[in-house]
């Protein structure tokens, strides 16, 4: 692949790629590392077709592909969200707190994170502009499946967030007050 | 006819139904109730689903692409067989400690914080005064009292502040070139896209060099301003190529400041470059710029400053008469040497319940006494505070007034503050005042 195609890619699919992952992975790091990946295997294609969702798939791949690889891998994950965690409580030096974002990012996780596989992967595809066919050569499913996929995706993703939310509520609510 | 299926509908709404499939399925909404709630009850979905996913967003829109060299690299192309995944711990060794962008954003905030701390340091008349007059002639009514000649003062001063720490902050960056590349090097492929390069621009500065200038040139050619150039290269043809226009001639540097400002907040992060909001009433703020976050904080620290004081009546006037009074008087020493306890702070000081307040954090007290003795300094006045009854060591409690927020309370270990918390503004359940015991 030429260095100006290589460019062209990068400008059209880094930032959303970089996104999808990070929404996905919930580590940015990690998100732009595999997004590096990605397009350093589409350097050694000589073409693509369907380009858009070939990297999509890839990097889902390689995703995947790493977090079945060993228990290590898992644990880092478990650390990056402890990581994630303190970050959220520790304001940035010149910021506004802000727990209330902070907690709505963690609820949203915990909803993003109780979706099934196929459901999340393509909910996130979609945010980032892939079309049905897109999504359905990236996640190997039928373009006809993926109207299904994801209204259940976002009933579900909806009524998840709320269902923590309401939870949490309940749970502020009963501590609230304490020391 | 039966009502419609939620995937269809989602197929509808997501534009992906053909015309016929989707004209038939208009004209049933229309007819049936059920069908139109249902319809309804999608866009809702669909609508916070999307919110929601965006609430997990902290990537930074036009975040700078590595370079394609990078890619390149032979040790990055060895590193990855193909059916082989590099792993995390592969990357991260790949990526030296001093290339990761977060080490360069804390250099360039680094460099930025050192150079404005000497400028102001060098400005007598550089006090928070001077960045209070500004702001209320803008913000506050008390504006009225100011005079031109106040202003123009003001002025100056935060003219003369900006553009001797953009030298400074030049001068460090281009001291900086020697300590190898931050970010991996442009890619070579925008060299053949023709039309003025960033580097290009700035070297045609040079051959004309002024102080500022010179500045520039020497941001251009650190390590840092050079994926600055690349990014800023990578939009400019980008937008070019879109609208089939010329590509952005290097006399764009030279747009107002207050234009380049406007014009960069929708711009993608160009790691270095040199912001300075000179045409903004409330301040006058040099940086360089790591991450859009932090360029914006660090004005934000110029404007809380100025707020600060703006807010704080009667210690803005003080600062004022000194001011005015000064060619009758000798020079009053500078307020940041001697922080003053602002009537502001005076008024917030006090106990306070927090019952009220909707908090999961445990180690909060139910009552907090505010203080007025300062803290800490950095990066803007902390005072102290303490929970009661009992001292709640070796927890430290401290807390400041943040404008249009109101007064934010931090709980702190060591150097870190691993807990924020409004306790009172808009943006908080405000607790409740009480009678310290």
């Amino acid at each position: 692949m030429e260095d100006t195609e290589l460019e062209r890619l990068f400008r059209l699919y880094h930032v959303p790629l970089v996104r999808y992952l990070t929404r996905r992975l919930g580590d940015r790091d990690w998100a732009e590392e595999v997004a590096q990946e990605t397009f350093l295997r589409a350097l050694r294609q000589d073409t693509l077709t369907s380009e858009r969702s070939w990297l999509f798939a890839v990097a889902t791949n390689m995703v995947r592909d790493e977090a079945r690889k060993d228990e290590r891998r898992r644990k880092h994950l478990q650390l990056l969200a402890t990581e994630e965690r303190e970050r959220e409580l520790d304001p940035p030096e010149y910021g506004e707190p802000d727990l209330d974002r902070a907690r709505e990012r963690a609820l949203a996780r915990r909803a993003v994170d109780s979706l099934a596989e196929k459901d999340r992967l393509a909910l996130l595809m979609k945010e980032e502009g892939l079309n049905y066919t897109e999504i359905a050569e990236a996640l190997g499913l039928s373009v006809g499946s993926i109207g299904t996929t994801l209204s259940r995706a976002r009933r579900r993703l909806a009524e998840s967030y709320e269902m923590i939310q309401a939870d949490e509520h309940r749970r502020i609510g009963g501590t609230h007050g304490a020391s | 006819m039966e009502h419609l299926d939620e995937g269809i509908i989602h197929t509808w709404l997501d534009g992906e139904l053909s015309e016929q499939a989707a004209s038939a399925l208009e004209a049933h909404a229309r007819s049936c109730e059920v069908c139109s709630e249902l319809i309804s009850e999608a866009r809702g979905l669909t609508a916070a689903s999307s919110r929601i996913l965006r609430s997990l967003d902290e990537v930074p829109a036009n975040v700078v692409p590595l370079g394609v060299e990078s890619l390149r690299r032979p040790s990055a192309v060895a590193g990855a067989q193909p059916g082989a995944p590099a792993t995390g711990a592969q990357h991260r060794a790949r990526r030296a400690w001093f290339r990761r962008p977060q080490f360069a954003a804390a250099a360039a905030l680094m460099i930025v914080a050192a150079g404005t701390w000497r400028v102001t340091r060098d400005q007598s008349n550089a006090t928070i005064a001077d960045f209070a007059a500004p702001v209320v002639a803008s913000e506050a009514p008390a504006a009225t009292i100011l005079d031109s000649s106040a202003l123009s003062t003001a002025t100056a001063a935060t003219d003369q502040i900006a553009g001797s720490a953009r030298n400074q902050v030049g001068q460090v960056a281009g001291a900086a070139k020697t300590t190898g590349p931050v970010t991996p090097p442009a890619p070579s492929a925008k060299k053949a896209e023709g039309g003025a390069t960033g580097r290009a621009a700035a070297e045609r500065e040079a051959a004309q060099p002024t102080p500022e200038q010179s500045a520039r040139e020497r941001l251009a050619h650190s390590p840092v301003a050079s994926a600055a150039d690349a990014a800023a290269e990578r939009k400019a043809s980008a937008d070019s190529a879109g609208k089939g226009a010329a590509q952005v001639p290097s006399s764009a540097r030279a747009e107002s400041d207050s234009v380049r400002l406007a014009r960069f907040m929708n711009s993608p992060i160009r790691l270095g470059e040199v912001v300075t909001t000179g045409a903004s009433a409330s301040s006058k703020t040099t940086s360089v710029r790591a991450e859009l976050a932090d360029s914006a904080a660090r004005s934000e620290e110029r404007r809380v400053r100025g707020e600060n004081a703006a807010a704080l009546g009667a210690a803005r006037n003080d600062s004022l008469a000194r001011r005015q009074n000064q060619a009758a008087a000798p020079a009053a020493a500078p307020l940041r040497d001697a922080p003053p306890v602002d009537a502001a702070v005076a008024q917030a000081a006090g106990c306070y319940d927090l019952a009220s307040l909707k908090s999961t954090e445990a180690s909060l007290p139910s009552r907090v006494r505010l203080n007025t003795s300062v803290a800490r300094e950095e990066p803007l006045l902390w005072y102290a505070a303490q929970g009661y009854p009992g001292n709640t060591a070796p927890i430290q409690w401290v807390w400041r007034i943040v404008p249009e927020s109101g007064i934010q309370l931090a709980r702190v270990e060591g150097d870190r503050r691993v807990l924020t918390v409004m306790i009172s503004g808009a943006a908080a359940t405000t607790a409740a005042r009480v009678p310290c015991p």
